[in-house]
């Protein structure tokens, strides 16, 4: 990942957009996943964590739970851990944008979106 | 398509765009009621838009930002779904005053009551969301919505006493048969009506459609600083052909066709015609940029795809809610509902909420990360803060006058 040499989570990375390879929108970065290294020392930021099961504990409160109960039911497997993108796949994040080194397609990060295009959206004439 | 011409083409769909259903109203009750004497509540609305509208839009250009986006990034996840849910049930009555507003203007023309047109108005509303493309809904629109300007026209076929209007409008005192708690609830109204908060989420989301950059923003700049005062104009003659006609008959508006009377007056069945296009393509487009904004502002907020610049089933959860911001608001007309009630107490309301979609806008035109050499100057700076005084202000006593004067009967 290409970045400024020293980034605060709040300021520069936490509720930005994410633009997949192609400049398409994938979500925002609803979290952080943070790990620390297996010989002790700082934790290491490891991934973006996106999607409402990870935005749900962020806004709290009874809405935050529905929120991320919502998102639990969307969610391909029972796991509820939300949806990571590994800061492998980051390409580089600045002030104008974070953008990944894969495509949109690659990721399994929206299938709410594919359900309403396939059940809803799709079905009415001319969704083209 | 030469530059001129793109030029003259966004303003002329600036001054269209700027008058809704909440100007036509607004504008047609306090003509009638308090003469010229709340002018200047439209000339600051209009000046607050072109102010804000320019910040919205050079920060959509430069950072590459629309209103929501912002929203999010700079107030934190619970301000900004707080913001967000508000937005969307203003946006939500907004969106039905304007159904409601196609649907009388077809009941004028067809003399079928209104209630049977909602839902065909629905239908076009939704139409032109799913499938119009973004210049041909803006500039079709924009140019029949400047019809209008036969309001202009017939001020001058009236025997208009434009000593006794200029008068009328730099003298602003309360009429003694309204007093002041009526006259501040109408003046917030006309304020409200031309600062509405959709049409800055939509003009800076169509910034990102028509993929402005840095290199667009003379345009921008010329839509917003030249556009929108003219729009502004418009709803000052509105209001004075209201003045000329109705208020010394003594009518109270209480229905659009009463605000297309003074043209019908001055230019006969040729004008009310062109008044009735003008009012239809006005109307007609902002519901259309309502059900529009909503969508942008949740997709904004969730970090979905949107826009119309795709396929629809490109962007599913974008039209879904457009599709469903379109369904809620034709429910909530077809309650029978009064839609000039619904009018009014939807810009009033939206008069309220004004600092939430502004305050992170003038935040972001400051920092100078993302705005490099365009952010905003200091004469700009001192102007955009006043205004935000008087939103605040607007905001703290906009509900007790709504209640005080049970909306303004």
């Amino acid at each position: 990942m290409k970045a400024d040499s020293e980034l605060s989570a709040d300021e520069m990375l936490l509720d930005r957009q994410i633009l997949d390879v192609d400049g398409a929108a994938i979500g925002k970065i609803d979290d952080l996943e943070l790990t620390e290294p297996e010989d002790g020392g700082a934790p290491v930021l490891t991934a973006f964590l996106c999607g409402p099961t990870a935005l749900g504990p962020r806004i709290g409160g009874r809405l935050g739970l529905w929120w991320a109960a919502i998102g639990r039911r969307l969610r391909p497997t029972d796991e509820a851990y939300p949806n990571r993108i590994p800061i492998g796949e980051v390409d580089c994040v600045d002030r104008a944008q974070v953008r990944l080194t894969v495509s949109r397609d690659a990721l399994d990060a929206d299938r709410f979106r594919d359900w309403t295009r396939d059940h809803i959206i799709g079905r009415i004439p001319g969704a083209g | 398509m030469s530059r001129l011409f793109k030029m003259a083409l966004g303003v002329m769909t600036a001054i269209g765009g700027f008058v809704d259903i909440g100007n036509l109203v607004t504008s047609g009750i306090t003509g009638a009621r308090f003469g010229m004497a709340l002018t200047w509540a439209i000339v600051l609305g209009t000046m607050g838009m072109t102010l804000y509208g320019e910040m919205a839009g050079r920060v959509a250009a430069v950072a590459r930002r629309p209103v929501f986006h912002i929203v999010r990034e700079r107030l934190g996840v619970r301000t900004g779904m707080a913001n967000l849910a508000a937005f969307l049930l203003l946006s939500g009555l907004m969106l039905a005053a304007e159904l409601g507003g196609v649907a009388l203007v077809l009941q004028l023309v067809t003399g079928v009551n209104y209630l049977v047109w909602v839902p065909v108005a629905a239908a076009v509303t939704w139409l032109i969301v799913w499938r119009v493309s973004f210049s041909v809904m803006e500039n079709l629109f924009g140019l029949l919505g400047l019809c209008l300007v036969v309001f202009v026209v017939a001020l001058f076929v009236l025997p208009t006493d434009w000593g006794a209007l200029w008068h009328g409008a730099t003298h602003p005192w309360v009429p003694p048969d309204q007093g002041h708690p009526m006259y501040f609830f109408y003046a917030v109204s006309l304020f409200g009506a031309c600062l509405t908060p959709f049409q800055v989420v939509f003009f800076s989301s169509g910034g990102r459609e028509e993929h402005w950059t840095t290199k667009s923003l003379p345009e921008m700049r010329l839509n917003a600083l030249v556009g929108f005062p003219l729009g502004g104009l418009l709803s000052i003659a509105i209001m004075a052909a209201a003045v000329v006609v109705l208020k010394p008959a003594g009518v109270d508006v209480s229905h659009l066709g009463q605000v297309a009377l003074p043209v019908a007056q001055a230019l006969g069945p040729v004008g009310l015609a062109l008044a009735l296009v003008g009012f239809m393509a006005a109307v007609m487009a902002a519901a259309a940029e309502c059900a529009l904004s909503m969508g942008y502002a949740v997709a904004q907020y969730l970090g979905w795809g949107w826009g119309k610049d795709r396929l629809p089933r490109d962007a599913p959860r974008f039209h879904l809610v457009c599709l469903v911001a379109v369904l809620g608001a034709t429910a909530l007309v077809l309650t029978s509902v009064d839609p000039v009630t619904v009018t009014v107490l939807s810009v009033v309301l939206g008069a309220a909420a004004l600092p939430l979609t502004y305050f992170p806008v003038l935040v972001v035109a400051n920092d100078g990360d993302y705005m490099g050499s365009h952010v905003n100057g200091r004469t700009l700076n001192a102007l955009a803060s006043v205004f935000l005084v008087i939103m605040v202000v607007t905001s703290i006593v906009t509900v007790p006058l709504l209640f005080f004067t049970k909306a303004g009967r």
